[in-house]
């Protein structure tokens, strides 16, 4: 993200030629005037911070389990109950928030890099390499996931290179990463394309600034929102892609917990036990919510066009 | 325009061979093939004989070629998994379900999304648009199997309006759409409402307001038009999603569609089907990439492309 | 082992190929109904037959066989769009709506099933599980009882601590229950003495499940978890997809470390389910004793008595070997509607009260005497 919010900023900086050094604290204070996007943005840090800490905040491990206590409805206790097994579910959530951000994240920032240079590519120099990128997109779409997961998974077995639970993270994070960059490759070079006959790009070509060169500095930062967008329902989608393969042995092993792992065991349950599957949801729609209003909000203070 | 036509079709061609090698090379790697029974391992002489049977004994590079030429002559092979049709006749039998089921959630998902956004960005920052971008998130968040089953538990089991499942009349058509188009209504609705809002800030728009237009024109046809680009993109790729279907909503309402095969064909190992499957997909995608190349130049004539 | 291997009708073969009996225009039946109609992706539907001279002509004219997933198919159940579910199917949330619920627990008929049991397999040959030792200490921390409580549920399966299900010719599921007890305090002092007092250098091992629905997956995460708490070592537990679990068994030697799995009977002899355990079977597991034990027995054409105890003498064997820990024995209980009368809903001399085995496997059409009562003008039923 870092990197965009920079090009971004950078941009914004040749535009607003009236304002210099204080760009970033006039973005910050436009951030945070939105009230909502400040709410979003401080439950995603605690979040972040309970995933880091879980150690510390959860009330129970992860993996402890009490046969007799399986099931339990929310109580004293177990604030949010237990699960199936007998593990405090509130636990488990915190825990989960591990792997769901870490596999969300991870594979949209492998999607962000290899989607954005190549839409880049694509967009801005257009001709064969446009025809090549979007070939490899459409191939990109054909492979189903399980498929290609299945097939990762024998090959990095075949190379000797998985083993412990960390690789199995790494080849889950591949094996969706590696197909999910096609939606953001598209967006990119579709916005490049939209905005290539536009004044301030045609200006740039006027003074003679190369082709990449005006794609990255110019045109860039604004297809910034769709791509936002992408992003944040990337995650969400990744999370659930995680849970569909770990069903099938691909992914994380219990007992350590995701969130698309809860929700989705929780279907076998819910007409009686609703507490194993409405917590996870409602935490992963309120880090889905938290997500896109900070997004919004981040576009809204760099948006130069707003600083008028 | 013609030889870019000509250019493109080459290039599903292309993509045609290379998904094809890709889906041959990848499937043969994994561990496990169609024969791979619950009950002790088949005696060798009778698996070497239902190897013989399928041409599976022989060289990779064989199989695959042997597969080209029946392909060519449009022989897809027969489904190991519905052994009592062609691979051709049973995509004829299940993908028009899915088309149908795909194509009414698209239209929700346009019309329902697409008003859902426009409110959302004119109201932008008041409770309105809130809730808008809540619904929306919690459309996206909340997968659709689990949608599907609260639907199913509370109109078909508690208030028994409606079947629990089957596909036919247009009573059992209402519970999968709804829960099928939660998700893309909430993805258009959001695309729509974060263009828009980009749009509406533009110094044409301001222009056009200042001209004195009425707040109606200025949306309907200078700015959503404009707001379509990202639009396109985005709903592009959900068209061939939504039209070859989905596993859970099919499974959870008993409908036969072809949705389920995408997943079913390659953990049965199903290789014909993992194989049309796959060649089908490319050939949806290429499609839908084209047309959605061919309408960003009409929603905006300076697009070339 | 005919129950398995249907004859095919010459004349039909000769003129319509293999999968004659998959159309309707050209099925060939013998039996009291025969196919009418094939809805692929959807239904079969079966009408009595016209045509069938054998006893028990059936009192039903119609069935229809409805392709459901196990997740809706007791809300079409409650729904009144079907008349009868197999247990098996049931989610743990519908067991527990049943239990629950004076009508439904009226509605549910439980039985043997196949005499399936479910059990923890370790490959025998490599460190760690070449130790008896090692074995012997996970079996003692498997609590049975809390399992069928918790997570099984009492009407869906009873503990097992042998291979042989209660009711299975030369079961002996008293005699061998003490040498797989639940015992945590033994199985810590079995662990120590095998060399990894509290675990202290035992690998990280992974249980390989092969696609196990919710209700299995919860039970081996629950056993994980004991061996954690009880031995302090780590199991991950991992559903694997069918093809690569069957893959990895089936490979020469076994892939699999360490594994769960079932087993059920494919006909009523003792022989079938210990042949399981034969060297060279899908077990990387061997007993030249326990070999010659099963094949004698298998062979042995004397006195009923003395064969059983000769099966017995070998299944003692295999539990104190432990190649496997055994962990419950599977019971059904299907749900029929109380419209839906006839004897074989009444209870048998086993007390089960169910359409079973033998004379009803899974597919076969076989309904006996059963019939529709005039109660299903009063059920609300919806025939979809």
């Amino acid at each position: 993200m870092a990197a965009h919010v920079e090009q971004s900023a950078l941009a914004a900086q040749q535009r607003v030629t009236h304002r210099r050094g204080g760009l970033w604290r006039d973005a910050a204070r436009r951030f945070f005037r939105n009230r909502l996007a400040s709410v979003a943005f401080v439950v995603l840090a605690l979040l972040i911070f309970a995933a880091i800490f879980a150690d510390v905040i959860a009330p129970f491990p992860y993996d402890y389990a009490v046969l007799s206590e399986a099931t339990q409805f929310p109580s004293r206790e177990h604030l949010l109950g237990t699960d199936a097994v007998g593990r405090d579910l509130l636990s488990r959530l915190i825990y989960g928030a591990r792997i769901s951000l870490l596999v969300g994240f991870s594979v949209q920032l492998i999607a962000l890099v290899i989607g954005i240079s190549l839409g880049l590519l694509a967009g801005s120099l257009g001709g064969w390499v446009d025809y090549i990128v979007m070939r490899g997109v459409e191939v990109f779409t054909a492979i189903p996931t399980v498929l290609f997961a299945l097939f990762l998974v024998s090959v990095l077995r075949g190379i000797g290179a998985a083993g412990g639970p960390s690789n199995e993270v790494v080849t889950l994070i591949l094996a969706i990463g590696l197909v999910a960059w096609v939606d953001i490759c598209r967006l990119t070079r579709a916005q490049l394309l939209s905005l290539r006959e536009k004044d301030f790009v045609l200006a740039a070509h006027a003074v003679g600034a190369s082709r990449l060169r005006i794609a990255l500095h110019h045109m860039l930062p604004n297809t910034l929102t769709p791509i936002i967008i992408a992003f944040t329902l990337g995650v969400a989608t990744a999370i659930f892609t995680e849970a569909g393969l770990s069903f099938l042995g691909l992914g994380i092993n219990d007992p350590l917990p995701s969130w698309g792992k809860m929700v989705a065991e929780s279907t076998a349950y819910l007409r009686v036990y609703w507490h194993l599957g409405l917590f996870p949801t409602l935490v992963l729609a309120i880090t889905m919510l938290s997500f896109s209003f900070v997004g919004d909000g981040l576009r809204d203070a760099l948006d130069p066009q707003l600083n008028v | 325009m013609a030889r870019y036509l000509l250019g493109r079709l080459f290039g599903l061609l292309l993509v045609f061979v290379i998904v094809s090698m890709l889906a041959f090379t990848m499937m043969h790697a994994v561990p496990g093939g169609p024969f791979d029974e619950e009950k002790a391992p088949l005696p060798p002489a009778a698996r070497a004989n239902l190897l013989r049977k399928y041409g599976l004994d022989r060289p990779l590079y064989e199989q695959y070629g042997l597969y080209m030429w029946n392909v060519l002559q449009g022989d897809f092979g027969i489904s190991f998994q519905s052994p009592t049709e062609t691979v051709i006749e049973l995509i004829a039998r299940t993908w028009p379900v899915s088309m149908a089921l795909g194509g009414i959630t698209i239209l929700i998902a346009l019309s329902v999304g697409t008003t859902l956004g426009l409110i959302a960005a004119i109201k932008q920052n008041t409770w309105i648009d809130y809730t808008v971008t809540f619904i929306a998130t919690l459309g996206i968040t909340v997968p659709n199997f689990v949608v599907a089953i609260w639907l199913l538990l509370l109109f078909a089991v508690r208030l028994q309006w409606l079947p629990t499942g089957g596909w036919g009349d247009w009573r059992t058509a209402i519970l999968p759409v709804l829960a099928f188009a939660l998700g893309p209504t909430a993805l258009v609705a959001r695309y729509t409402r974060s263009s828009m809002v980009e749009v509406i800030r533009a110094d044409y728009i301001r222009t056009a307001r200042a001209k004195g237009l009425g707040e109606r024109v200025v949306i309907m046809r200078h700015a959503l038009k404009n707001a379509l680009i990202p639009l396109i993109t985005i709903l592009g790729p959900q068209i061939p999603n939504l039209i070859t279907g989905t596993i859970f909503i099919e499974v959870i309402f008993r409908i036969p569609g072809l949705g389920k095969f995408f997943v079913t064909s390659v953990l049965l190992r199903d290789y014909p089907m993992i194989m049309a499957t796959m060649l089908l997909v490319a050939m949806t995608w290429g499609i839908v990439y084209l047309l959605s190349d061919l309408l960003y130049t009409m929603v905006d004539p300076r697009i070339r492309i | 082992m005919m129950l398995y291997s249907n004859p095919l009708q010459a004349r039909a073969l000769a003129e319509h190929g293999g999968l004659y009996n998959s159309d309707p225009a050209t099925s060939v039946s013998s039996g009291p109904f025969i196919l009418k109609e094939w809805r692929k992706g959807d239904r079969l539907i079966y009408e009595a037959n016209p045509k069938y001279r054998g006893t028990n002509k059936p009192y039903i004219q119609k069935i229809i066989n409805i392709g459901a997933s196990p997740a809706t198919m007791f809300a079409s159940y409650q729904a009144g769009e079907a008349d009868f579910v197999n247990g098996a199917y049931l989610s743990p949330a519908d067991n527990e709506i049943i239990a629950n619920d004076p009508q439904l627990k009226l509605e549910s008929h439980p039985h043997q099933g196949d005499f399936r049991t479910d059990y923890l397999f370790f490959d025998t040959k490599n460190p760690p599980f070449d130790d008896l030792k090692v074995r012997q200490a996970f079996s003692h921390v498997v609590d049975r009882d809390g399992l069928i409580q918790s997570i099984i549920k009492p009407s869906q399966g009873i503990p097992a601590y042998s291979f042989l299900m209660p009711g299975f010719p030369a079961a002996n599921s008293d005699g061998l229950k003490e040498i797989q007890r639940y015992d945590p305090t033994v199985a810590k002092q079995l662990l120590a003495e095998a060399g990894y007092p509290e675990g202290q250098g035992f690998p990280k091992v992974t249980l390989w499940l092969r696609n196990e629905p919710p209700v299995r997956q919860a039970v081996a995460q629950a056993i994980a978890a004991s061996i954690k708490q009880n031995l302090g070592i780590e199991v991950e537990v991992s559903n694997k997809e069918f093809k690569t679990f069957t893959d990895a068994l089936n490979a020469k030697p076994t892939q699999i470390q360490f594994g769960m799995v079932s087993y059920g009977f494919d006909f009523l002899d003792p022989y079938n389910m210990m042949s399981v355990w034969l060297s060279g079977g899908r077990h990387n597991w061997e007993n030249a004793e326990f070999d010659a034990m099963v094949k004698e027995a298998a062979a042995f054409t004397g006195a009923t008595d003395e064969r059983v105890a000769m099966f017995q003498d070998a299944e003692r064997l295999l539990v104190e070997d432990v190649p496997a820990v055994f962990i419950y024995h599977r019971t059904v209980s299907d749900v029929y509607k109380p419209y839906l009368k006839g004897t074989e809903l009444e209870p048998d001399r086993n007390g089960f009260a169910a359409i079973h085995w033998p004379g009803y496997t899974n597919g076969s059409m076989v309904v006996g005497s059963m019939y529709i009562s005039q109660d299903v003008a009063n059920a609300n039923r919806t025939i979809p």
